[in-house]
């Protein structure tokens, strides 16, 4: 009987040694190319939302899904897309779904289903109230919105919940605080507010009410520099995930910048990202690739 | 009922294996431990079946269930047995456990695929054919090879005889089967259906009255959509394989959804196949279309909804083609029996279509007012469209007679109010004479309803209706053109320097030579290929003086090239640095009427150009295909000494995304390779200009090229990143003399058409220009935009040195010039066209030994003559500006050479000795020729040659109709072509006199004529054509239906659309092969029966050995093992000690006589086999009585022996 049990635990060692061997590969590929409902042509920008995961592409759909990637039956557009498609989703602490119309110049909020309940902006312009191209939103625990606009106007653009102009700060540039192309926004556990600078190849991170704080990366292709790195999120244990669309990888690091891992290289098979544009993680700790140019999504854990 | 049949259909194995569990267990007394064990595992796979089908369960990742327990229990087991391997033991429940999960697993896993498989297969041998079915007669030698086997087999025992006599027959059988050469077919099973929905206009819209312009929905056509998906949405179980798509269709079909299965959303959306051009039905393209777009192997049913108008094409021939495809057409008929009762169209603008100057032209105007009762009022108003000589447009309006019933009013200068009784009225016009010089012209009647109403006996209208509801505007609306015969004129057209004409010399020569000259610059001809076509008809030669081709558009050149071939105008291109090869003219239609070819075909070192191209992705429609477009026609405009270089943003190309798709190089002679690799670009979003910027700059600025003009060109939306490194690349751009050209493609906004002007104007060249930027509103712009870009970069067409040129041939353009010509100051490059028809007359000065370069060359162009003068006339004596041909100006063969070479070009003079007349009716034009000599005499047995200019430019590989006359009588031909297209068809007949031998006749006259169709048949239906629907429906065994909201209602829900569709079978496939194969396999299975014995008791006992062996157990374990063997002797040594009791009475009647039950199985005939190992115990009981009695016996004899001896013992003392 002891052989028996020997011969269980080596079994469990096998099957649990295979388990940590998926890391390395993406435990979940899925999506597929067209246009009907379901499927999509290269996504471009993701979020979650409760138990469900909600992607823009290219053809200005909205979709939703489950974290497994069934379509879950929602399918809408903003109102118009003629002009270009949104190209920045958000979640609201109330369980809505933010969508930046990036060429309306218009944040948009929907409920769950596609209704749209608000609309702040949508006037194009360099004053205080005026938006260039929004690409991404995020709204703090007091219901305050933060804003990133590229385009006409590099700068991060502050709500408040009534969607109020409360303050913004950046310009277009290479030095700390200024931008160029802000693609996305995520606050950290530590209550800051990380900004994927893009074309910049570099994290910078800012207080609530703007002020500098510090800078992350740089560009390169080392671990722990950037090259366009275009969409970032935090894990629950509170670890910051980039993704790159010149590297192909998303890193794993530290709130520091310190690098801790990285997932991903250039190509068409499972486990490789051809123009990856967005990164969204569920309360699992699973980040959900989107994959543009494969018209896919890639779960993983790392 | 139809959920208890599906669920058959998927689980009937499962089902199967249901009812023979139960039959084993009905048995199970026969066949105890077998039994339980295959009903058990088959009622077990069963169950997984039923159950575990398409379940999957999320372990790391989501797995399909069956597999999963599958795997679980082929791995349990495995490791039982891996257990009893090492560790001796072994639990039969636990193996029992395992088995059964696996069981249920592979029930889950496989049992419905391979029910699928298992029907299918006896599907397909359903479909089997023979193709020489005689041989299957050597079947009947089966039972013979049977009979003569039972013989000569007997010796083998039954089982084994059997084997083989099954074996021999299906060898005997394969073989006959091979023969008979059986081909398999594979009908198709599911039903493809394609949805042909007609969105032309002439489909009569359902609206709602009343409601606003804006809200305004076709009732109708949502009817269709809702049809549609109900169609599909609603096709039931049994058809959820059955696939749907859907084209829509009007002057060309486009696939809006391609056939799939889809399940819960069906909806047809316009936006999906993007714009459809609805003044035409072309029902023959779309039904070609669905045929192509079936899937392999299903049965094709088209469901064709439309009036039936065609006007293109020929659906019934395209039926026949379906047919032979196995596809069949279910037509809906929409709004059969419809008759637009609320519509006026004017029906002709009748004109003579030739004319000399002088002559009063009698003008009739037809209007059809289709209401069988109500009268119309409205404006009616003709007009006269010529042009100017600078090529815009002139109208006047044209007074009508004022003596006829239905004008009501015609006030002088303003359109006439008039009215239209039910049918067709005809209003006369008369028009004054144009004056002399007048040039081609068109009539326009346009009239515009204002009310409608019934007449009463008093005169007046009752139940007045403003307006007309359903008028469509299309057909308010007919054009008549008119050629004018008159003094021979010349278009000249060259681009304006500084307000002044650079020809202005060569122009006042010619006027003296009293030919009529038009100047006129590119921009203001008229841009409508119809118009521009009219247009030209004005003059009998065109002279293009120096004229880049980005200046014309395709269709204009492609105008310039028919009008030449088509309708025998001249055509004379002088050169100078924008024309030919530096003009842009490779590959273009003027390329082909030209008797020179632009491109030149050896590399030449003067100084070469490089060109770098920055592509983005473009969200704009087509975009990408547009930027294919560019790029290509870049690469194709420059010459082989020049580099080029293509980049794109790429992903896996680097952190910066800088993907060269074609790195920087030289172009070389061979460009096909650099097309097919711009053919497979497939730029991505690129978020910062800037790396491709410094790219760009770093590899012009190389001094390793040695580039002497060096450019780049950015095509992009304007949204990527200009940062500080890009504007560091455009300042070294600007230092090292390179511009670089931005284009702004469907740009987001003003800032970032800012954006790339900046860039532009950052670079500059050598003597200080800046880049340029561009900003097209349209696609079709993008290319002359390119080709005018890459045109910088070519530098080795233009050799710009004296020469002197030399006079190859003298005659007919340089008749009487001398020999010797004076010198000309640069020309050209063009190379000779490989033609018999080309002559050259006049040659340049030879750079490499076999580098010829013509000066001066000439053919005959179909009906029209070319010339290619590839030096220029620029020279200006007046202003001093000296061109290259300054030193032809100051000598005297200057006028003599210009008179005779646009003199031999010149369209010939129309004589009038041929008129032609031509009448469209129904699709077709009938042109009619009247021949008569000077003395009013019919002539006859003229070689008539027609051609025709269609209204639109001809796609690539089209052909234009041809024409073929008749002689219908004295003087009189005939001929016909099909019409499709609305606008004006110039036919140009010119007559030559019989050849003698292959020689050509003299030219006896041409003549012109122009037919108009006013508009598209599409706006001249009235009702709908369901004859033609009821005709493809017939054609094709398909059935007919209506679009009344109850029968699609009622269609939809009885899925009567996906029945059973013709059967289309892919090509046979011949299987004999396999069955030869499959004999020599049986044969060699034949041979080993016969040959190796393999005894089953022996296999049995070898397995328990294993097992046995497997099981022994080591000291640790074995100790119960060991009690209970030691039990077991216990028992066997009582039973014996019973049996020898028994014995004792009844001796004769051993019970050990009879076989142990082991050997029940064994041997009964005559085998010399060893006996199976028979149970120890049992085996021994005898043996060991045997040796009883033996031993006892021995003690017997040596008790007695004993005894003998003992009694001496005690005498021995005596």
């Amino acid at each position: 009987m002891r052989i028996g049990l020997f011969f269980f635990l080596i079994a469990l060692a096998a099957l649990g040694l295979a388990a940590f061997r998926a890391g390395g590969s993406a435990e979940r590929v899925w999506g597929h190319r067209g246009v009907l409902d379901g499927d999509f042509v290269r996504p471009r920008a993701a979020t979650i939302l409760g138990d469900k995961l909600y992607i823009v592409d290219f053809t200005a759909r909205i979709q939703c899904y489950t974290l497994d990637g069934d379509y879950a039956g929602v399918t809408f557009t903003t109102p118009d897309f003629r002009n270009g498609r949104p190209s920045g989703l958000g979640t609201a602490p109330d369980g809505n779904l933010l969508v930046a119309d990036s060429h309306y110049h218009a944040l948009r909020v929907y409920s769950p289903d596609g209704m749209e309940l608000k609309v702040f902006g949508g006037t194009s312009g360099r004053e205080a109230g005026q938006f260039g191209y929004l690409s991404d939103c995020v709204q703090d625990d007091d219901g305050n919105f933060f804003l990133s606009e590229f385009g006409e106007n590099d700068r991060i653009t502050k709500l408040d919940k009534e969607g109020k102009f409360v303050t913004c700060w950046g310009r277009n540039g290479t030095g700390d605080g200024e931008f160029q192309r802000v693609r996305a926004l995520a606050f950290g556990p530590d209550g800051l507010l990380y900004v994927a600078d893009a074309c910049n190849h570099r994290v910078q991170v800012f207080e609530k009410s703007g002020a500098f704080v510090r800078v992350l990366g740089g560009p390169g292709t080392e671990p722990g520099r950037f090259a366009y790195p275009y969409d970032l999120a935090f894990d629950p244990d509170g670890f910051l995930y980039v993704v790159e669309r010149g590297n192909a990888r998303v890193q794993k690091l530290a709130r520091d910048g310190t690098p801790l891992a990285s997932w991903g290289s250039p190509g068409r098979a499972p486990g490789h990202l051809a123009d990856p544009w967005a990164i969204a993680i569920d309360r699992l700790g699973r980040i959900h690739i989107i994959d543009t140019e494969n018209h896919r999504v890639q779960r993983v854990k790392f | 009922m139809v959920r208890l049949n599906e669920f058959l259909a998927t689980h009937w194995l499962a089902v199967a294996a249901l009812i023979a569990a139960a039959a084993l267990g009905w048995r199970l007394r026969r066949h105890p431990a077998g039994a339980i064990g295959l009903a058990g595992g088959l009622s077990a796979f069963a169950f997984g079946g039923f159950t575990f089908t398409n379940a999957s369960i999320d372990l790391f990742g989501r797995y399909d269930l069956g597999s999963v327990l599958l795997g679980v229990g082929v791995g349990g087991f495995l490791l039982l047995l891996a257990i009893l391997v090492l560790g001796r033991v072994w639990s039969p429940a636990a193996a029992l456990a395992f088995a059964g999960i696996a069981f249920v697993g592979l029930g889950g896993w496989a049992e419905a695929a391979t029910g699928e498989a298992l029907a299918e297969l006896a599907r397909l041998t359903r479909s089997v054919q023979f193709t020489r079915p005689l041989w299957l007669l050597a079947l009947v030698a089966l039972p013979w090879v049977v009979l003569a086997a039972r013989r000569s087999l007997s010796g083998l025992g039954p089982a084994r005889k059997w084997c083989a006599i099954a074996l021999r027959g299906g060898v005997v059988a394969a073989l006959a089967c091979a023969l008979a050469e059986p081909r398999v077919n594979r009908p198709s099973e599911n039903v493809a259906l394609l949805f042909l929905l007609d969105r032309s206009q002439s489909i009569p819209q359902d609206i709602e009255p009343g409601e606003n312009v804006v809200d305004r929905v076709d009732r109708r056509w949502l009817r269709t959509r809702d049809f549609v998906r109900n169609a599909v949405l609603l096709r039931g179980v049994e058809h959820a394989r059955d696939k749907s798509g859907v084209i829509l269709f009007g002057k060309r079909p486009k696939l809006a959804l391609p056939p799939a299965s889809v399940r819960d959303k069906f909806d047809v959306d316009e936006r999906m196949a993007g714009p459809i051009d609805g003044q035409y039905t072309d029902i023959a393209a779309a039904l070609k279309l669905a045929l192509a777009s079936f899937p392999e192997g299903a049965g094709k049913r088209i469901v064709l909804v439309s009036d039936g108008n065609e006007n293109i094409g020929s659906a019934v021939e395209q039926a026949a083609l379906a047919k032979q495809n196995g596809a069949q057409i279910d037509v809906i008929a929409v709004a059969p029996g419809y008759r637009n009762e609320n519509e006026v169209l004017v029906q002709s603008v009748e004109a003579p279509p030739v004319t000399t100057t002088g002559t009063q032209l009698p003008l009739r105007v037809l209007l059809r007012n289709t209401s069988p009762t109500r009268v119309v009022r409205g404006f009616l108003e003709l007009v006269r469209v010529g042009l100017n000589d600078d090529g815009s447009e002139k109208i006047e309006l044209v007074a009508i007679e004022n003596d006829q019933p239905q004008v009501l009013d015609a006030p002088r200068g303003k359109p006439a109010t008039i009215i239209l009784q039910p049918g067709l009225n005809s209003l006369r016009f008369r028009d004054v004479p144009p004056k002399p010089g007048e040039t081609s012209f068109s009539y326009r009647a346009t009239f515009t309803p204002v009310l409608s109403g019934l007449p009463t006996k008093d005169g007046q209208l009752d139940n007045i209706v403003l307006g007309m509801p359903n008028d469509r505007v299309a057909n308010n609306r007919a054009t008549a053109a008119v050629v004018m015969r008159g003094q021979r004129r010349v278009l000249f057209i060259e681009e304006p320097v500084g307000g002044r004409s650079p020809h202005a010399h060569l122009v006042r020569t010619l006027l003296r030579a009293e030919v009529k000259v038009s100047v006129v610059s590119p921009a203001r001809l008229p841009a409508e290929p119809a118009d521009f076509a009219l247009f030209l008809t004005n003059y009998d030669c065109i002279v293009l003086a120096n004229v880049p081709a980005e200046f014309f558009s395709r269709d204009q050149m492609e105008a310039i090239r028919a009008s030449v071939h088509d309708q025998g105008t001249g055509l004379v291109m002088i050169g100078g640095p924008d024309s030919y090869g530096p003009g842009g003219y490779q590959k273009t239609p003027i390329e082909e009427a030209l008797p020179v070819e632009c491109e030149i075909k050896s590399p030449l070192a003067a100084g070469k150009g490089g060109l770098v191209l920055v592509m983005h992705a473009s969200e704009m429609a087509d975009g990408n295909h547009w930027q294919k477009v560019i790029a290509r026609l870049a690469i194709e405009r420059l010459s082989a000494p020049d580099m080029v270089g293509v980049m794109q943003y790429g992903f896996g190309a680097g952190a910066a995304g800088i993907s060269w798709v074609i790195p920087f190089q030289t172009v070389g002679e061979d460009k096909s390779r650099l097309l097919a690799k711009i053919d497979r670009m497939d730029p991505q979003d690129m978020p910062d200009f800037d790396p491709f910027l410094t790219a760009a700059a770093d590899t012009l600025a190389d001094p390793a090229h040695n580039l002497s003009v060096k450019h780049c060109i950015v095509i992009s939306d304007g949204d990527p990143q200009y940062g500080v490194a890009g504007q560091a690349a455009t300042a070294k751009m600007a230092a090292n003399a390179i511009t670089c050209t931005t284009v702004g493609v469907a740009t987001h906004g003003q800032a970032e058409s800012t954006k790339m002007k900046s860039i532009a104007e950052a670079t500059k060249d050598g003597r200080g220009n800046p880049g340029a930027y561009y900003e097209p509103k349209d696609p079709s712009q993008l290319p002359s935009i390119y080709i005018k870009e890459s045109r910088r970069i070519s530098q080795s067409f233009i050799y710009d040195k004296p020469f002197l040129p030399k006079h190859l041939v003298v005659g007919s353009i340089t008749e009487g010039i001398p020999r010797e010509l004076p010198a000309l100051r640069g020309f050209v490059r063009t190379t000779y066209k490989e033609s018999p028809l080309a002559q050259f007359r006049i040659e340049g000065p030879r750079l490499a030994d076999d580098l010829r370069f013509p000066i001066l060359a000439s053919w005959q162009y179909g009906l029209g003559k070319a010339v290619a003068f590839t030096s220029d006339a620029r020279t200006q004596p007046t202003d001093n500006v000296k061109g290259w041909d300054a030193d032809w100006v100051e000598s005297d063969i200057y006028k003599k050479f210009w008179e005779q070479a646009v003199n031999w070009a010149l369209r010939p003079a129309e004589a009038g000795r041929m008129t032609v007349a031509s009448e469209y009716r129904e699709g077709r034009v009938r042109v009619t020729v009247t021949a008569r000599d000077e003395r009013d005499r019919p002539v006859n047995g003229l070689d008539l040659d027609g051609k025709i200019t269609l209204p639109r430019a001809p796609k690539p590989g089209e052909k234009v109709p041809t024409i073929g006359f008749k002689r219908k009588g004295p003087g009189q031909y005939e001929a016909e072509f099909a019409a499709e297209d609305a606008g004006t068809y110039f036919v140009t007949v010119q007559g030559r006199q019989p050849g003698v031998g292959a020689a050509q006749g003299v030219v006896f006259d041409t003549a012109r004529t122009g037919v108009t169709l006013p508009y598209s048949q599409e706006f001249a239906d009235l009702d709908t054509n369901t004859a033609l629907l009821k005709q493809l429906a017939e054609l094709t065994s398909g059935r007919y239906h209506t679009d009344d909201p109850a029968e699609l209602e009622s269609l939809a829900r009885s899925a009567d659309l996906f029945r059973e569709a013709p059967k289309t079978s892919r090509a046979y496939q011949p299987f004999w092969y396999w069955l030869v194969f499959a004999a020599g396999v049986l044969l060699l299975f034949d041979v080993a029966v016969r040959r190796v014995a393999v005894e089953w008791i022996e296999a049995k006992a070898l397995a328990a050995a294993f097992w046995r062996k497997l099981r022994e157990a080591p000291e640790a374990a074995a100790a119960s093992t060991l009690g209970q063997l030691q039990r077991r002797k216990q028992e066997i040594d009582e039973r014996i000690e019973r049996e020898r009791a028994a014995r004792r009475f009844e001796a004769t009647a051993t019970p050990s006589d009879a076989p142990p039950p082991g050997a029940v199985a064994g041997p009964t005939e005559s085998r010399p086999l060893p006996s199976a190992p028979p149970p120890r115990s049992e085996v021994k009981k005898p043996a060991d009585t045997d040796a009883d009695m033996f031993s006892r016996l021995k003690k017997a004899r040596d008790r007695a022996e004993h005894k003998r001896d003992k009694p001496d013992e005690p005498d021995r003392p005596k």
